[in-house]
């Protein structure tokens, strides 16, 4: 009986945790959005309790653990701009400042100006334009960018989902 | 004769060699050593020792095993000497793993190798980092032979010299047995001593291997396996043994994939070097000429019957590159796998992302909500709960807990499935995470194990049920049903929900 406790309560561990991309993109957003939150809810008793603005800077807290978790892919730099230069009512600077950013993501790959040379049917050119929208900085990548880029989009997407759902979970039952 | 080979390969006398290993005490692959080691007219013995090379396989082997360790295990005593012998040592060390190979699949009886196997053992045993016992046993002698040979299988030039030797195997040597080639290739090796790059760049053997038009598939793979191994960006790159020389690197793969391609389609041919505006890798293509300093551009073989200006090569190297990430894609979006043509294709994907997108959104919002009515936001909670997905079975949730090693399998695979497709993610993707249990808290730890428990859910990305139906909590169906209709980049106040 007590056995069977102590598995349940039985955590592992990665000898390296560095190498695993997925729980290396999980571990360092949970460890963004927590804190975050802590301090959106520590902050919220103080201000006002407008629900709206609290689900922006809840959001976009969101937003930006995600982008700063996925360091080494072109759209997190644009997600951090966008984030960064959007006007923001409640912004409570709980991530790090703009300048460690700019640090952090000078090693990676940019969405260069290309002309876009696409020789598709202009189908595929519609819908490529789509998800250059729904990238972030898609405007600015060409085709084999974008694509590039999406894959790993998508897997962070979803890695996210999970610990937001957890972390849902974990507060609601 | 057999001589003239050598004389025409022109090969340096190896005075280095020679100051290096010294004769080997008393056995009469002495003869040999020295002949191997020495210029190209060798003594007389060895007209004997060739005749009889040629007589039965499994002797010759013998020989050149205890001949080949004798070479290995004489430095043995005098390591220090090994200051570009270091580069010898190994290359030789390569050889005799591979001969011992051969040796083990010949099935030779332990005592031809009892002698030379203590010797090499210990050879292998000083400068490798993970050094197999000297014993004398059989078994030991097999384990003993195939380690060092997996260890030389991340060997940086073995890969070049694995494909040289598989050129030699199929070109003029005709009246040789494939024994010769080893002492032909050791010779080769260990005068190109510790310049790993120079073995393939030695131009007497291109001149014997480039000449021969590529007969037929075959060569032509093996001939591609060559350059692909000469590759001068990366002569410590990762490269295996040739079965897999084109997964290094994305790019490598990409040449890798159209070499194939068009060898197969060009049979004969000679390659042209296109100068492609794109970068790329530099690889020497043509083999008749002397290594060149690695070019940013991809070199294109022009297939047959197409275009071969610059510019629609070009555009072929490209349609390729995006056609081999859709496929990444299609792996990786669930439901694509049915779906041809891009068009539709990217469809897919994008309704993906959209509705990943705006699960994120609506996540966001069920959590802004939690944190307004619970003030606590309570991290212990976090860390000590182990939490799942609403959608995926209970069972899987307790499947991970109490039998992670079963799941652990899954789990890998899944990790594999991503890890594969996402070069991107991380250059060195490996497999193997080693877990240890123990009874910490930590919100790494949980984190963790959650993404671990969690990631066999994923299967339900790909696999093929509807797509959308992801959550089976209802407010997300609804809202999945909302979003269709609006545009995702809607305000989050327009999908505000009732909870």
């Amino acid at each position: 009986m007590e056995r069977q406790i102590i598995n349940k309560r039985k955590r592992v561990f990665s000898l390296q945790p560095n190498k695993n991309p997925n729980a290396l993109f999980t571990r360092r957003y949970v460890s963004h959005l927590v804190p975050a939150l802590k301090k959106i809810n520590m902050n919220k008793s103080s201000s006002k309790t407008n629900h709206q603005s609290f689900e922006k800077t809840v959001k976009h807290e969101v937003d930006m653990a995600f982008a700063l978790s996925a360091q080494e892919f072109a759209w997190s730099r644009f997600l951090q701009q966008k984030l960064l230069s959007s006007p923001h009512d409640d912004l409570i600077s709980t991530s790090s400042s703009p300048s460690e950013i700019l640090e952090r993501s000078s090693k990676k790959q940019g969405g260069e100006k290309h002309q876009d040379r696409d020789e598709e049917g202009g189908e595929i050119k519609k819908r490529l334009k789509e998800l250059q929208k729904l990238l972030p900085g898609g405007e600015e990548m060409n085709m084999e960018e974008i694509l590039s880029e999406i894959g790993s989009y998508i897997v962070c997407l979803e890695l996210q989902m999970i610990v937001l759902k957890s972390i849902v979970q974990d507060n609601t039952s | 004769m057999d001589n003239e080979l050598f004389m025409n390969t022109e090969f340096p006398p190896p005075p280095e060699m020679a100051t290096h290993f010294e004769p080997p005490p008393s056995s009469s692959s002495a003869m040999m050593l020295n002949w191997a080691l020495m210029d190209p007219n060798p003594p007389q013995d060895s007209s004997f020792i060739w005749e009889k090379s040629t007589e039965q396989q499994q002797q010759q082997q013998s020989i050149f095993d205890s001949a080949l360790s004798s070479l290995v295990s004489s430095p043995t005593p005098s390591n220090s000497n090994f200051s570009g012998g270091g580069g010898d040592g190994f290359l030789i060390r390569e050889l005799i793993g591979k001969l011992g190979n051969i040796g083990n699949n010949n099935n030779n009886s332990g005592e031809i190798y009892g002698t030379p196997m203590s010797r090499s053992a210990s050879c292998y045993a000083t400068p490798m980092s993970s050094p197999p016992p000297p014993t004398n046993t059989n078994s030991q002698m097999m384990m003993n032979r195939t380690t060092p040979l997996t260890e030389f299988s991340a060997d940086p030039g073995f890969a070049e010299r694995a494909a040289r030797f598989s050129c030699f195997g199929s070109r003029s040597f005709n009246g040789r047995t494939n024994t010769n080639l080893p002492i032909n290739n050791g010779n080769n090796i260990v005068n190109n001593s510790g310049k790993l790059t120079r073995v393939s760049s030695t131009p007497a053997l291109k001149a014997l291997v480039s000449p021969e038009v590529a007969p037929g598939g075959e060569f032509s793979r093996k001939r591609k396996s060559v350059p692909k191994g000469k590759s001068k960006e990366n002569p410590i790159s990762t490269a295996s043994p040739s079965p897999s020389f084109s997964k290094t690197a994305e790019k490598k793969e990409e040449w890798g994939g159209k070499g194939s391609k068009s060898s197969e389609e060009k049979g004969g041919k000679r390659r042209r070097e296109d100068e492609d505006e794109e970068e790329g890798e530099g690889e020497g293509n043509n083999n008749t000429k002397p290594p060149e300093p690695p070019k940013d551009y991809i070199h294109v073989r022009a297939r047959r019957g197409q275009a071969t200006d610059s510019h629609s090569l070009a555009e072929r190297v490209r349609r390729e590159k995006i056609g081999e990430r859709m496929k990444l894609l299609q792996d990786l979006v669930p439901g694509c796998n049915k779906v041809t043509g891009k068009a539709l294709m990217l469809d897919e994907i994008i309704n993906y992302v959209q509705s990943l997108q705006r699960q994120v959104e609506f996540l966001s919002m069920k959590l802004s909500s939690v944190n307004d009515t619970r003030l606590d936001f309570n991290v212990d909670a976090l860390v000590s709960k182990d939490v799942m997905i609403p959608s995926s079975n209970n069972r899987l949730h307790e499947e991970g807990l109490q039998s992670k090693s079963s799941s652990h399998h899954h789990q890998q695979q899944q990790l594999n499935m991503y890890n594969s497709n996402n070069a991107q993610l991380l250059p060195n993707i490996s497999s193997n995470n080693m877990m240890l249990q123990s009874p910490m808290d930590s919100l790494e730890a949980s984190t963790l194990a959650r993404s671990f428990t969690h990631l066999p859910t994923l299967t339900q990305f790909t696999d093929s049920i509807s797509q959308y139906q992801m959550f089976s909590e209802e407010d997300l169906q609804s809202i999945v049903g909302m979003g269709v209709a609006l545009n995702p980049n809607n305000e989050s106040q327009h999908m505000k929900i009732e909870l």
